[in-house]
């Protein structure tokens, strides 16, 4: 019996980790994208699609992580299907994921502040929040499994409530039919839906024991997925019952204008809370993690040295975080103050697009590179679906870049710098590593 | 001693395991790294089927011992997982455990800091 609870436990905390880093103010901001694109009926129909997508994008990473079960996915997935090459220019587009994500989730939590509290800056609120989430991953403090659990779940609840509430009031015709010229938005929206859903997939460094490679890990991300199809199906509704669309498309805060209008004062306070949930859940998992990756990037000389200092009082990966924290920084700087979020995260949802199609290429390369190599866990979505998977995310990714003429200019703007900074760094890295290695441990005690 | 490809391969698994816990005890930084660290290291050798529980306490690794742990008994636990001349490579110091988790030889379940810690343990302990 207590055996049993420790499973249904376990497997909670995979339900949460999965869903909880999908659960983000970035999400919120696209949500608002969405309806920027389409009316709510194609919002939730995109919603739909990416979920599907997402469905076989899980299945595939589910069976990547049982052949290396608790690896640092991206990095060893990407490494073993593609060879080094390949792996250090999508491993650099990943980066690049992280720190513009860190930026749009930084820059749309200061503004969820600052639409319930108006007198805190947006400005002050990035700093602050950058800060206190550099200072506790520098102490090496850690949400605790229950917490992440109480903090996912209790999100989903609120969403599903008020989008549910919203729902009720009907202020407005539920679902109304799109017309011929609004299906265009379709794709675009779908990627936007994609970036939703991102995050899921940070569950599969986590696993306890091996044997959770083989149905638990993989399950959960599936159940994620379901669960947070309903929870932003919901929202999306509710939000498309309760406020016109322009107005919501205006809004990098929806949850905020949703919550205000259904509860007012007190429902603004829940959007806060909520804002707060999403953005513990998100950078607790997301900062740790990303300066991990970005450690052991510069422990095989892809980065310089001091980007491995660790602290070694604490063990606290002090150069990695201090440099992801860096980024993050001016990349909410510059969203916040050039009002880029949407920009950002079309950019963004462009990117993950690339990234996933990558992942389901990966398992399937590697099915014929290293045939016999144990899967616990094997994808049993068909074949012509994953490689229409494979074919079709570039294809979302690229609609997402020009689905706003409004917004053309500086997406290419950014695209491009995207595209040169990867190209520059994956350069760069190769550089590093032409050189003579220098000992690891001098530069560590440098650092101290 | 000199640690050689010979002498790695002359020697087991416990014997590579006792050294670490010497280096680990003689070695002031990691008392420090290990403060309020209270932990259990599952090695669990894939291949050979050896398993060992190393005891961390206080910051002092306190005992090196052969067998396993109870089903469900989880609780501070730390599990390596590799084949054993992987993780005899790890536990001489030849190998950085991290390195090792990233090109798939290792399998580590834990929580996300102590993956960290142990990190940083192979760095005070081998300046790997």
């Amino acid at each position: 019996m207590a055996a049993r609870h420790a499973r249904l436990g376990e497997g909670f905390f995979y339900v949460a980790v999965s869903a909880g880093m999908a659960i983000s103010n970035a999400a919120f901001a696209m949500v608002s994208g969405l309806f920027a694109l389409v009316p709510a009926s194609l919002g939730v129909l995109a919603l739909a699609i990416a979920g599907g997508v997402c469905v076989v994008i899980a299945a595939s990473i589910g069976e990547l992580a049982s052949m290396w079960p608790s690896s640092p996915a991206v990095l060893t997935y990407f490494r073993q299907a593609f060879g080094p090459r390949a792996a250090l220019v999508l491993i650099h587009l990943y980066l690049l994921f992280v720190v513009t994500i860190a930026g749009v989730e930084s820059s749309s939590f200061a503004l969820a502040v600052h639409a319930v509290l108006p007198q805190v800056p947006t400005v002050a609120t990035i700093m602050l929040l950058l800060a206190a989430v550099v200072l506790v991953n520098l102490r090496g403090l850690e949400l605790s499994r229950r917490m992440q659990i109480v903090t996912a779940f209790a999100s989903i609840a609120l969403i599903v409530g008020f989008g549910v509430a919203g729902i009720g009031a009907r202020a407005r015709p539920l679902l109304d039919v799109p017309t011929p010229p609004q299906w265009a938005g379709l794709p675009a929206a779908t990627a936007l839906a994609v970036f939703i859903y991102t995050g899921f997939e940070w569950v599969t460094p986590v696993g306890l024991s091996r044997q959770a490679y083989a149905r638990r890990v993989p399950r959960a991300m599936l159940i994620a997925l379901a669960l947070l199809f309903v929870t932003y199906a919901l929202f999306v509704a509710g939000l498309g019952a309760v406020l016109p669309g322009a107005a919501l498309a205006a809004s990098a805060t929806p949850q905020v204008t949703l919550f205000g209008a259904l509860a007012g004062k007190g429902g603004q306070a829940l959007a806060l809370l909520l804002a707060f949930g999403a953005i513990f859940s998100t950078f607790n998992a997301g900062i740790l993690g990303g300066s991990q990756l970005l450690q052991a990037m510069a422990r095989e000389r892809s980065l310089p040295a001091w980007v491995g200092w660790i602290d070694l009082d604490s063990g606290a990966p002090t150069g990695a975080v201090l440099l992801l924290g860096g980024l993050a920084l001016v990349s909410a700087l510059m969203v916040a103050t050039f009002d880029l979020i949407l920009v950002a995260g079309l950019i963004a949802s462009a990117a993950i697009c690339l990234i996933y199609a990558c992942y389901v290429g990966a398992a399937e390369r590697l099915r014929r590179v290293l045939p016999d190599h144990p899967r616990p866990f094997r994808t049993r979505v068909p074949v012509a679906a994953r490689y229409a998977t494979i074919a079709a995310m570039p294809v979302i990714g690229v609609a997402s870049l020009v689905s706003i003429p409004a917004l053309a200019r500086p997406i290419a703007i950014g695209t491009a710098g995207a595209v040169l900074l990867v190209a520059a760094l994956t350069l760069y890295s190769l550089r590093l590593r032409a050189q003579p290695p220098v000992r690891r441990v001098a530069s560590a005690r440098e650092g101290l | 001693m000199t640690i050689t490809a010979q002498t790695i391969v002359e020697h087991s698994l416990l014997y590579w395991l006792e050294d670490f816990q010497q280096r680990f005890n003689a070695n002031p930084r990691a008392a420090k790294l290990t403060a309020g660290w209270d932990r259990r290291l599952l090695v669990d050798a894939t291949d050979s089927g050896a398993r060992y529980v190393l005891t961390v306490a206080d910051a002092v690794l306190v005992e090196v011992r052969e067998g396993g742990v109870a089903a469900g008994d989880t609780d501070g636990l730390v599990t390596m997982s590799a084949d054993e001349t992987t993780l005899i490579a790890i536990f001489s110091g030849v190998t950085n455990p991290s390195t090792a988790l990233i090109d798939g030889q290792l399998e580590v379940y834990s929580d996300s800091r102590d993956k960290v810690k142990l990190e940083a343990l192979a760095l005070v302990i081998w300046g790997l």
